[in-house]
């Protein structure tokens, strides 16, 4: 049960300051704009900010403004924009230098990229989401139990930021199925740039006994441990790392994001 | 206590995260936010105001430009009009110009126009004296004129003085025609005191034949007979079928009628003939000797050409029909008339009695294009064919009837059934024998429907529609007569002419007839005459 509201606020509150600098390239009036500075919220996705950038910028390119895409400054590589901020912001930012550079481009849109520009597809692909994680914890019962207004109120307070607005409806998302909690448990494990892990993994051993985060560690990627059972990776989520004795089932309650996944990211120590 | 550790550690790390990633740098970032609006805002402001300075140097320099303009533009006004005035001095000294030459033009229009009024002068002068030979003339005519009404006068009471006298010439002519009805009327009378007369003669005929039968009666009576055994011939009708004997002489040549003969039949019995001819006559003759009386004329006669003559089979009656539409019927015995049976629109070409039904049903076959069926003891006709081509000649047999055509065609009929026929069963005469235009005889079979034999010869050509070929009574022949006037008699069997006699008719040979006993032929020419064939 998501009962602990403290987390669950602490969790929702966690925001990361982000300077936007428009690409020196692409400048096409003799006087450099300033930076913009965002406190841009761990859970929310880098597209609902575009507006704002272009807003800032626009008198200063050229280029189309459907063009805009963002760059890690440090490792000039496109921003993956479809996981949340706080994913990108642990994965990417690893020296965890404040604020977070990033450059903004208004031209060479990448491919490897998706084009979002407009707020219903990053909406179908938040609630794609959700939907892939109902599946797992409750083979899609719950969600598909909703009516569609819930479906528009979780996205609706994801987009204004409203910890009640949102939480109302997703605390359905987080209860067991009577008796029994979660099938398994909706998790994505990040490690450098390559592509996340993702598996079927139970929340319990055969004996009925609740598996612990090191369990779905072991599991999932047992090559994060030496021979002496130490690890050699730095498992952090929100920023966090994460104790490993956490009981799993309390760790995707609290601890996903909003769109119900737990989304993990692996961090070599240095 | 457990879960607690770690909730708690994940708990603290979070504050401590929140700490130092966002609170930090909130108020920083808020106040960077609030300056850089204000940046914004400035800059917008100053924008507005740099646009305000440019357009205000503008019109300062406008006005200043203005100013300058105003000083030079009286000098300028002053050159435009004296330029205008050059220009209109030039405009007068044009005019000028134009309007001498105007002048020097109308003048010489002047010229041409007094020119043109003297010889106007002279024509004027022309015509007057033309005027005046012109009424002179009229004068005279004038007086034509007057001359002419009083010729008029004169002549319109000459056509008064005509008129009466016209008047008076058709009164006259009233008078004649009244004296012409008179007469009339008087004639008609006397015709019908001389019809009566007839009737009168026709009935002292008869009275006297009474007298002469009682007499011969009482004759009879007072001079018993004997009668031997054998003596006593069969009727005629069974001699159908009797021996047929080719004819090598003309054995009696007589004139039948005043005009053309169209028509001749033997009797049933063979013992005397019937011939109708263009005078309007039907006549019996009999052989006697070794010439041809006239037996009996029956009246009264037809009003035009009679066409044809047919027997019953118990020889009571005798047919004919004519030209003027009508068909006849007398009895042979008191040779009174029986029937007049009229209807057909057009010449009757043909009649015949319905053999098989004695003297109650007759057939005729009209120019009309109609074949009419009649019942005799009723007076009307009880059926029209309408076969649309003119019927030439009929053959009547129980309820069949078979007429031939002027398109080339033979006809059959049931008078019973509601539609014409073909394929009839005849039972015992099923050849039909025809005579037509491609001066052909053919025989058709009815059994098989078509022409069995056709005959001809080179001396053969018929005189027209309505000539008539007929078999021999024991069928073994083919009798007709030729337009040269020779009778030809073919051989049915051996396909071939068996006598060809000489040319005794002075015309064209209408019709023939063989005597039903076989042993004597009859023909008729279009020349009167009429010639009896025999061997003996």
């Amino acid at each position: 049960m998501a009962e602990d509201r403290g987390i669950l606020r602490e969790v929702w509150e966690g925001k990361v300051p982000v300077s936007f600098t428009l690409s020196a390239e692409e400048v096409s009036t003799y006087e450099h704009p300033e930076s913009c500075y965002l406190l841009v919220p761990r859970h929310s996705y880098f597209p609902l900010f575009l507006d704002k950038l272009q807003k800032h910028f626009i008198n200063y390119v050229n280029g189309d403004e459907s063009d805009v895409w963002l760059e890690n400054t440090n490792t000039n590589q496109p921003i993956k924009w479809h996981y949340p901020v706080g994913v990108l912001f642990d994965l990417l930012n690893s020296s965890h230098s404040l604020p977070w550079n990033l450059t903004v481009h208004f031209k060479n849109f990448p491919d490897s990229i998706f084009r979002w520009n407009n707020r219903d597809a990053i909406e179908s692909h938040f609630m794609s989401c959700i939907k892939e994680a109902d599946a797992l914890k409750h083979l899609g019962k719950v969600i598909s139990g909703m009516q569609i207004q819930h479906h528009k109120q979780l996205w609706a307070g994801l987009l204004s930021d409203k910890f009640e607005q949102f939480w109302a409806v997703n605390k359905k998302l987080m209860e067991g199925d009577g008796d029994e909690s979660f099938k398994s448990i909706p998790f994505k494990i990040y490690q450098g740039d390559s592509r996340h892990i993702q598996k079927l993994f139970k929340p319990q051993n055969e004996r009925g006994d609740s598996k612990t985060l090191r369990d779905m560690i072991q599991e999932v990627a047992p090559e994060c441990f030496d021979e002496n059972g130490e690890l050699n990776q730095k498992i952090i989520t929100h920023g966090i790392e994460m104790p490993l004795e956490s009981d799993i089932i309390w760790l995707s309650e609290h601890l996903s994001y909003p769109d119900n996944f737990l989304h993990i990211c692996l961090i070599p120590l240095e | 206590m457990a879960a607690l550790t770690w909730r708690n550690t994940v708990y603290l790390k979070l504050q401590e995260r929140n700490n130092s990633e966002r609170e930090q740098y909130r108020t920083v970032i808020e106040s960077h936010c609030k300056l850089y609006d204000i940046t914004e805002n400035l800059k917008k402001k100053t924008a507005t105001l740099t646009d305000d300075i440019n357009r205000l140097r503008q019109e300062n320099l406008e006005l200043q430009r203005n100013v300058i303009e105003g000083g030079g533009r009286s000098d300028k006004q002053l050159e435009q009009k004296l330029l205008k005035a050059h220009e209109e001095l030039k405009d007068l000294y044009k005019k000028r110009g134009e309007n001498a030459q105007a002048l020097i033009d109308l003048k010489e229009e002047l010229q041409i126009k007094e020119k043109d009024i003297l010889s106007k002068d002279l024509r004027i002068s022309e015509l007057e004296s033309r005027l005046n030979a012109v009424k002179l003339a009229n004068e005279h005519l004038e007086s034509d004129i007057a001359e002419k009404e009083t010729t008029n006068t004169i002549l319109k009471d000459e056509l008064m003085g005509l008129q009466m006298a016209y008047t008076k010439a058709e009164e006259k002519i009233m008078k004649l025609d009244k004296e012409n009805k008179t007469l009339i009327d008087r004639w008609m009378n006397l015709k019908k005191e001389a019809a009566e007369d007839l009737n009168k003669e026709n009935e002292m005929f008869r009275k006297r034949k009474q007298e002469k039968l009682k007499k011969d009666i009482q004759d009879a009576i007072s001079n018993p007979v004997e009668i031997k055994e054998g003596s006593i011939h069969a009727p005629s009708g069974l001699f159908a079928g009797a021996l047929s004997r080719i004819p090598s002489r003309a054995i009696a040549k007589f004139d039948a009628h005043d005009s053309e003969v169209f028509g001749l039949k033997w009797a049933p019995s063979g013992k005397y003939f019937a011939t109708v001819g263009g005078d309007k006559q039907v006549k019996t003759w009999e052989k006697i000797g070794s010439s041809i009386e006239k037996k009996a004329l029956f009246t009264p006669c037809f009003n035009r050409s009679v066409t044809s003559v047919d027997f019953d089979e118990d020889e009571k009656c005798l047919i004919a029909s004519s030209n003027d539409c009508s068909t006849q019927i007398w009895d042979l015995s008191t040779r009174q008339l029986r029937v007049r049976l009229t209807g057909h629109e057009n010449k009757v070409h043909s009649s015949k009695f319905v053999s098989g039904h004695g003297i109650n049903k007759v057939v005729s076959g009209s120019q009309d294009k109609t074949i009419r069926l009649w019942d005799v003891a009723n007076k009307l006709c009880s059926r029209t064919f309408c076969p649309g081509s003119t019927c030439f000649d009929l053959v009547a047999y129980g309820e069949n009837i078979i007429s031939g055509h002027f398109d080339g065609k033979i006809r059959i009929w049931d008078s019973q059934a509601q539609d014409s026929m073909t394929n009839i069963p005849l039972e015992n005469k099923t050849k039909l024998l025809t005579c037509s235009r491609d001066h052909c005889l053919k025989i058709t079979d009815f059994r098989q429907n078509r022409v069995i034999i056709t005959l001809h010869d080179d001396n053969f050509r018929i005189s027209n529609d309505c000539s008539r070929a007929v078999f021999s009574p024991d069928e073994k022949y083919v009798l007709a007569g030729s337009n040269n006037g020779q009778i030809i008699i073919w051989n049915i069997a051996k396909q071939s002419v068996e006598y060809r006699s000489e040319k005794e008719h002075k015309g064209a040979i209408q019709a023939c007839s063989w005597n039903p006993n076989g042993d004597g032929i009859i023909s008729c020419d279009l020349k009167r005459g009429c010639i009896l064939w025999g061997d003996f």
